[in-house]
């Protein structure tokens, strides 16, 4: 059977949309045959993008899609998430501090990001029109 | 998500299943509230069967530790996957949590 080896997966700035992500990554682990830890650790940081992109990312009110490309090449799984929201360089916040600290000093909040740094191979950022551009690396 | 609570002696046993994460993570916090707004502030968190976590949901365990440590009260995890283990490591929480292998090494 001929696999494919590209996936697209549309979801709207709503909270709820968010479990179309556990399936897609349950989909494209099926499809290519990835071990549970990479496709759990793709939904993980698709969650913490995405959310971040529904909670933080609109000026308005209005909805919205949010395209998330995956595509496999050789050893690789690169993942693009494409979004109409404000411009927001997620790898230009520092995270780390406070990872050391103890309970009573560590913040809540800043992991999300923490975990897309520490769980992808690489990440890059592109601003293209009004468009942000993430675009995730995980070798396989 | 599944959550069951058991009561051993005074701990209150969550046994948490399948996925805690951002769509989810209020039914936990409902649950963690209701036991601490009743003084209830010995609790386990059996995580055996917990397959998937993301920040939403370490969040609100970090928010009940604060609250519950501040309260003089006890607040353990048990049974983490490897997966799930490798999350709280990322995060830092493997040292702030009393983390135990199963519920009889917790309860002893």
């Amino acid at each position: 059977m001929q696999r494919m080896n590209k996936l697209q997966l549309i979801i709207l700035n709503d909270v709820g949309e968010l479990r179309k992500l556990h399936i897609a990554c349950e989909n494209m682990a099926a499809e290519w045959l990835l071990p549970e830890k990479i496709s759990m650790n793709i939904n993980l940081v698709l969650e913490e993008i995405i959310s971040n992109i529904i909670f933080y990312g609109y000026a308005d009110d209005l909805e919205h899609e949010i395209k998330i490309d995956f595509r496999k090449e050789n050893k690789e799984i690169i993942i693009s998430i494409t979004d109409d929201g404000k411009a927001f360089d997620m790898l230009s916040v520092d995270v780390s501090a406070g990872i050391d600290k103890p309970a009573g000093e560590r913040k809540i909040g800043g992991l999300g990001i923490h975990f897309v740094k520490t769980l992808m191979d690489s990440v890059e950022y592109r601003r293209e029109g009004n468009m942000n551009i993430l675009t995730l690396h995980k070798n396989i | 998500m599944n959550i069951t609570l058991i009561k051993v002696g005074e701990t209150n046993v969550l046994q948490i299943e399948g996925r805690l994460d951002t769509t989810n993570y209020g039914e936990l916090e409902h649950h963690l509230s209701s036991l601490t707004d009743n003084d209830e502030l010995k609790i386990l968190l059996d995580l055996d069967k917990l397959e998937y976590i993301s920040s939403s949901g370490l969040r609100i365990l970090l928010m009940f530790l604060k609250k519950i440590k501040a309260a003089d009260g006890r607040f353990m995890l048990c049974g983490l996957s490897s997966d799930i283990r490798e999350i709280f490591e990322i995060s830092g929480f493997i040292n702030i949590f009393e983390i135990f292998e199963n519920q009889d090494a917790a309860l002893k």
